[in-house]
């Protein structure tokens, strides 16, 4: 029989691409002989118009790029800025934003796992999933007043200190997450067609995750222990106690069992950086009171943070005036992304989504 | 007993319609009118049951993500489906360039026409002394079959005529699919076939329901081959591979718009409860009096939505399995078990215990 190799465009609008992907796949039948990831469909210049911006008015793109962990965002640029501007912080905000930040990690988490479910055709743990988030979201919206772009993490501090209900409602969440957890995790590992559809689908080598420079939860899924968190912490994550898991399997499975331990980490994160939140200022004094906009910076800075989707990173260059020279983003996803080909190659369609999801890009962040 | 078509006949001459006093020829036209009458009662006992079936399928669904469902149009949300319909139904009917627009019209009447037709066949049992068999050949399983096979082709001619390279690998999904489930469907059934020959013509689908016990308990093999092959067959979740949303976008319907989409969208639910009343008639008695004397359609009512609500339990829970995993399935598994059934019926008849 002559076989016949079509080419078929994935997206940019496709039910199942996180966003804008557009893939150019090469199919001979089912199989998947080239995928080639296409970006740029959500691509908005934030670097660009960084430069044009207050230091403390680029926050809002920072907001923008991953918008499923905004604060894991605001953190990368904040601590940049910090270090460029010689910014000190009080330990309140501190630990604040240790735990905004970790339960932003789950939320996000939360996200991908749904949206997983819904790749593979399962369309009711989405809504288990997104039930849990609406919860940490609502605790957000306590603290910030926002759902979604929450701007709360500010150079200097965190803009609102803890209200009082959040107490109760942050300790009702840790109470109950564990046990909802379990209950979804249960609906995907104890279901034949579900392993069967990840275990050993969308094999990445280590040395292929190091020469791609992949990181986050898809690089430690391929047995490489890299935690930004552990190597170079920030914030006090070398004050608190967490492990980092990791698999060697190296497929789909994999990287869906890192990340619900993930989660389960996160979580412990979070409650010992609640149970630590000193007394105090929560935005440095001297910046509430002449104003965030006179902030002047010189030199270069690099900070990276980890994201739920890796290594987060923002390069400020500043020249002495109140904007940066420039701003430049490493986004985890648009990194993890550039293994689409070499995992997918050879697999199915399906597979190829299941593979595709088990990276969880997100577009904002990738095309920035 | 008596029939319905005769009831119709009866009450066609009650009301004074009668034809054939003008001799053969009106005869002909008294019986094309009995049947025309027979057929618009299942058309539209088919649509309501379709109604039923998505407003259960949305309350249930909604049930089980824990979400409230249709609530606002109507008391319970029950004119919510009147309501999509008439939004579905006001879209414009989009024929794409590179479609080939007669079978590209054609395709969806294709797959509702045999629908409708399974539907007609299937024998409801009695209902309250009138006798619910609207077609009585001797062969209606064959028939049923017969009809129910045709379905998957509509789809195919949807999906290649429509010009689109989704919609075409959704077409070659539903007919491999196709192949690899009616062949152990078949080869399965004809288990109850052989079991049930010492008691009549054992391919009449209401000689088969007459048997009051049910024949899972005696071919529980079978039983299984069936029931995977009928949830393939309505290609909903698990196995919805024609369509599947997350890969193919909608699969072989994906460039349908308005009444067109529709019709494919009401087939989807028809088929469900086709599915629960075929496996509930030919595995486990159907229609028989056996609790309702004279009422076997409730039994079998009861019947059907005990399957439906496992179909649709299915589709709400699992993934969707991969298109040469479900190949593998079919050909590897489903097959020699058909197999081992059939031989096992025979053993059944042949040493005498049944």
């Amino acid at each position: 029989m002559e076989e016949r190799i079509i080419d078929v465009n994935f997206g940019p609008q496709h039910p199942s691409t996180h966003g804008v992907l557009r893939l150019r796949v090469k199919l001979n039948g089912e199989t998947i002989v080239e995928a080639h990831p296409i970006i740029g469909y959500l691509h908005r210049n934030a670097e660009k118009l960084s430069e044009n911006k207050f230091y403390p008015s680029v926050l809002i793109f920072m907001d923008r790029l991953d918008y499923v962990s905004n604060h894991n965002m605001e953190l990368g640029y904040v601590l940049a800025v910090e270090k460029l501007a010689d910014i000190e912080v009080p330990e309140r905000a501190q630990w604040i934003r240790m735990m905004v930040v970790e339960l932003n990690r789950i939320a996000s988490h939360l996200v991908w796992l749904g949206t997983m479910g819904l790749d593979l055709g399962m369309i009711t743990p989405f809504f288990y999933t997104f039930r849990e988030r609406e919860k940490i979201v609502q605790m957000f919206e306590m603290l910030s007043g926002a759902r979604l772009t929450y701007n709360y993490i500010s150079i200097g501090g965190v803009y609102k200190d803890i209200p009082n209900e959040f107490k109760d409602k942050f300790l009702e969440f840790y109470n109950e997450f564990p046990k909802r957890l379990e209950e979804i995790q249960k609906i995907f590992d104890e279901n034949e067609i579900f392993i069967q559809r990840m275990k050993g689908i969308g094999y990445l080598s280590p040395e292929d995750a190091m020469s791609y420079s992949i990181t986050g939860p898809v690089l430690r899924a391929s047995g490489i222990k890299y935690d930004i968190r552990k190597k170079f912490p920030y914030l006090h994550y070398d004050k608190v106690e967490f492990e980092v898991p990791t698999s060697n399997e190296c497929d789909n499975y994999a990287r869906y069992k890192v990340r619900i331990e993930e989660m389960k980490q996160s979580l412990r994160i979070a409650k010992q950086a609640f149970d630590r939140i000193p007394e105090g200022e929560y935005f440095n004094p001297v910046y509430r009171k002449q104003g965030l906009l006179k902030i002047k910076g010189k030199g270069e800075v690099y900070s990276r943070t980890e994201s739920p989707r890796g290594e987060f990173g923002v390069y400020i260059v500043g020249d002495g005036t109140y904007r940066p020279y420039r701003v430049r983003i490493r986004s985890p996803a648009f990194h993890n992304l550039s293994a689409t080909n070499i995992m997918v190659k050879g697999l199915k369609i399906a597979d190829m989504i299941a593979t595709i999801s088990t990276l969880d890009p997100v577009f904002g962040e990738v095309d920035r | 007993m008596i029939n319905v078509l005769l009831f119709i006949e009866y009450i066609l001459k009650y009301l004074g319609i009668d034809f054939s006093v003008y001799g053969i020829y009106g005869q002909y036209v008294q019986e094309i009118l009995v049947y025309l009458i027979a057929s618009l009662l299942i058309l539209l006992a088919a649509s309501l049951t379709i109604i039923i079936v998505i407003y259960i399928f949305r309350k249930y669904m909604a049930d089980l993500q824990q979400r409230i469902g249709p609530n606002r149009v109507g008391p319970y949300g029950l004119l919510q489906l009147i309501a999509d319909a008439l939004k579905i139904f006001g879209k414009e009917d989009i024929i794409p360039d590179r479609a080939d627009p007669l079978l590209f019209r054609f395709a969806p009447y294709i797959v509702f026409t045999f629908l409708v037709l399974s539907y007609l066949v299937i024998p409801y049992g009695n209902l309250f002394g009138l006798d619910l068999t609207f077609v009585n050949v001797k062969y209606t399983l064959l028939l049923l079959i017969a009809f129910s096979a045709i379905a998957p082709i509509g789809e195919v001619i949807a999906g290649l005529s429509s010009g689109n390279k989704f919609s075409m690998l959704g077409a070659l999904r539903a007919a491999a699919q196709d192949l690899s489930y009616e062949i152990p469907m078949v080869i399965s059934a004809l288990g109850v076939v052989v079991l049930l020959s010492g008691y009549g013509d054992s391919l009449n689908l209401a000689n088969i329901a007459k048997y009051p016990w049910p024949l899972a308990i005696l071919e529980p093999i079978g039983f299984f081959v069936f029931f995977i092959a009928m949830v393939a067959k309505m290609a909903v979740v698990p196995f919805d591979l024609p369509e599947s949303e997350s890969e193919l976008v909608s699969g072989f319907n994906v460039e349908y718009s308005g009444l067109r989409f529709g019709i494919f969208y009401l087939g989807v639910f028809g088929s469900v409860f086709l599915a629960s009343l075929f496996i509930s008639v030919v595995y486990l008695g159907g229609g028989s009096d056996f609790i309702f004397y004279g009422s076997g359609y409730i039994w079998l009512l009861i019947k059907a939505f005990i399957f439906m609500f496992i179909f649709l339990t299915l589709w709400i829970a699992l993934p969707r399995i991969r298109v040469d995993k479900f190949m593998n399935f079919g050909w590897k598994i489903l097959l020699p078990l058909s197999l081992i059934n059939l031989v096992w019926s025979v053993m059944l008849v042949g040493l005498g215990v049944f």
